[in-house]
C-alpha cells in the first residue's frame, strides 16, 4: 500500500491523474488500431441494427397499407406488400444517417461502442458532421472497403485511407475521444483539409 | 501478702558553715568575675553585631538598587547577554530537561483552540481532491463498480472483444508473414511522438506491397 505522500509525489511528476476505468483486460490495447475481425462484428451489429429498425418499418407499412387498403384489394395480393427496393434504400439511408450522426457526435456507433472501438480522424480526435458524412456514406456504399483493413500495416479500410481516419479500441465509456490520447497519425500539417496525402492514397 | 508500712521523713535543720578557707572562696569570686565578664562580653559583641547589620541592611536596601540601576542604565545588557552567552546551549539545555509535549497536554486546551480555528480555510488547503482519488486509486474503486454492476453483461462483451482482437492478431500474423511485413506491430499504436520514422518506414515498405 502506497501512502499517501508516496501517491501525491507519484502523482505531481506524472501530471494530472486519470482514474482508470477500463477494465484490464482491455488496457494493453487501448489506443491501439482496430484490426478486419472486430471492426466487422461492430460494423454487422450496427447492420443488425439498422435492419432491425427497416424490418419494423416495413411491417408498419405493411399494416397501415393492410388496414386502410384492403378494399382496393381484398384478396390480399402482391400489390399490398410495400415495395422492398424502397426500404433497401431506405435502409442505405438509415445507415448513413446513423452512422454520421453517432460518429458526429460520440465517435462510435453503437456495436463499435460494445465493442469499444472508435473512429478518430487525423489528430486523434472526434471529426465533424462534414466527415462524418462523407465517412458514413463511404462506408454505406462500399463496405467491401473494410478489407483493405487485413491488408494495410495499419490497419485502414478503404475509407480510412482515403479521409485519414482511423479506428481505434477504446474500452473507456467516455463519449469524448481524447481520454487516452493517442495524437494524429503521421500528419505534418494537422489543421489542413481532410484529404488524402500522397503517402496515404499510395497505401 | 505484705503488709504496708509507713515510711516517716524526718527533717533535721544544721547550722551553715563556710565549706574551704578564704583561698577557695577568692578562686570562687575569680571564677564568677571572669564568667560575668565573659557573658557581658558575649552579649555585647551580640548586640553591637544585631545592630550593624540591621543599620548596613537598611542602609543597603537603599542604596543598592539605586547604584544597580544607575549602572545597569548606563550599560546595554542585551547585547552584553547576546555577545558573551551561548544562548543555544542554554535553551538546549533547558528543552532537554522539560517535557514541551507534556506541558502542553497538561496546560494547553486544545478542544478549545480547535473550537475557535477557522476550519474552513484549513479545509482549503487540505488537496481534498488528490486524497479523493488516492483513495479511489487505493480501493480500486472503479473494479469494485465494475464487479457490482453489470458484470456479467460486461464480461460477455470483454469476452467477445478479446477474442475478436486475438483473432485479429493472428490475422495480421499471417498477413504480415504473406507479405514478408515486420512493420505492422510498430504502427499499430496510434501515436505521433515522432513521425518522421514512421513516415520513412511508410516510404521504405511502399515498393514491398
Amino acid at each position: 500500500m502506497t501512502s499517501f505522500q508516496q501517491y501525491r509525489d507519484h502523482h505531481d511528476a506524472q501530471g494530472p491523474v486519470v482514474l482508470e476505468t477500463v477494465p484490464a483486460a482491455g488496457r494493453r490495447y487501448q489506443g491501439d488500431r482496430a484490426g478486419f475481425v472486430i471492426r466487422a462484428i461492430a460494423a454487422v451489429l450496427d447492420v443488425v441494427f439498422v435492419g432491425i429498425i427497416v424490418v419494423l418499418l416495413w411491417i408498419g407499412v405493411w399494416l397501415f397499407l393492410l388496414i386502410f387498403n384492403p378494399l382496393i384489394d381484398p384478396d390480399l395480393t402482391v400489390e399490398v406488400t410495400p415495395p422492398s427496393g424502397y426500404f433497401l434504400l431506405a435502409g442505405y439511408l438509415l445507415m448513413w444517417l446513423y452512422w454520421t450522426w453517432m460518429w458526429a457526435t460520440n465517435g462510435r456507433s453503437l456495436g463499435q461502442y460494445l465493442m469499444g472501438l472508435r473512429v478518430v480522424g487525423r489528430q486523434g480526435r472526434r471529426f465533424g458532421w462534414k466527415l462524418a458524412m462523407l465517412r458514413s456514406g463511404f462506408c454505406a456504399v462500399f463496405p467491401p472497403g473494410l478489407v483493405w483493413a487485413i491488408i494495410s500495416p495499419r490497419n485502414r479500410s478503404v475509407q480510412d485511407v482515403m479521409l485519414r481516419t482511423s479506428v481505434i479500441h477504446d474500452w473507456s465509456s467516455s463519449s469524448s475521444a481524447s481520454a487516452h490520447e493517442s495524437t494524429p497519425e503521421s500528419s505534418p500539417s494537422p489543421t489542413s483539409a481532410p484529404t488524402t496525402s500522397p503517402s496515404d492514397a499510395g497505401e | 501478702m505484705v503488709a504496708m508500712s509507713d515510711r516517716e521523713v524526718v527533717v533535721v535543720s544544721r547550722p551553715y558553715e563556710p565549706e574551704g578557707d578564704s583561698l577557695s572562696l577568692a578562686r570562687d569570686l575569680a571564677a564568677s568575675t571572669f564568667g560575668l565578664v565573659v557573658y557581658s562580653t558575649q552579649t555585647a559583641v551580640a548586640l553591637t553585631e544585631a545592630t550593624m547589620r540591621s543599620v548596613v541592611g537598611s542602609v543597603l536596601d537603599k542604596t543598592v538598587p539605586a547604584i544597580a540601576d544607575a549602572i545597569i542604565s548606563r550599560i546595554d545588557l542585551t547585547d552584553i547577554v547576546v555577545r558573551q552567552v551561548d544562548l543555544q546551549s542554554i535553551i538546549l539545555r533547558a528543552l532537554d530537561e522539560i517535557d514541551i509535549t507534556q506541558i502542553v497536554i497538561d496546560r494547553v486546551d486544545v478542544d478549545e483552540i480547535v473550537g475557535k480555528t477557522d476550519l474552513d480555510a484549513v479545509i482549503d488547503r487540505i488537496p481534498m481532491l488528490q486524497i479523493a482519488d488516492y483513495i479511489i486509486e487505493e480501493i480500486d474503486l472503479p473494479q469494485i463498480i465494475r464487479e457490482s454492476t453489470g458484470g456479467v453483461a460486461l464480461d460477455a462483451f470483454t469476452t467477445t472483444r478479446v477474442s475478436a482482437i486475438r483473432a485479429d492478431e493472428i490475422i495480421s500474423t499471417m498477413v504480415d508473414t504473406v507479405l514478408l511485413r515486420r512493420l505492422r506491430q510498430r504502427e499499430r499504436k496510434l501515436t505521433v511522438s515522432d513521425p518522421e520514422p514512421d513516415r520513412q518506414e511508410e516510404t521504405t515498405e511502399e515498393p514491398g506491397r
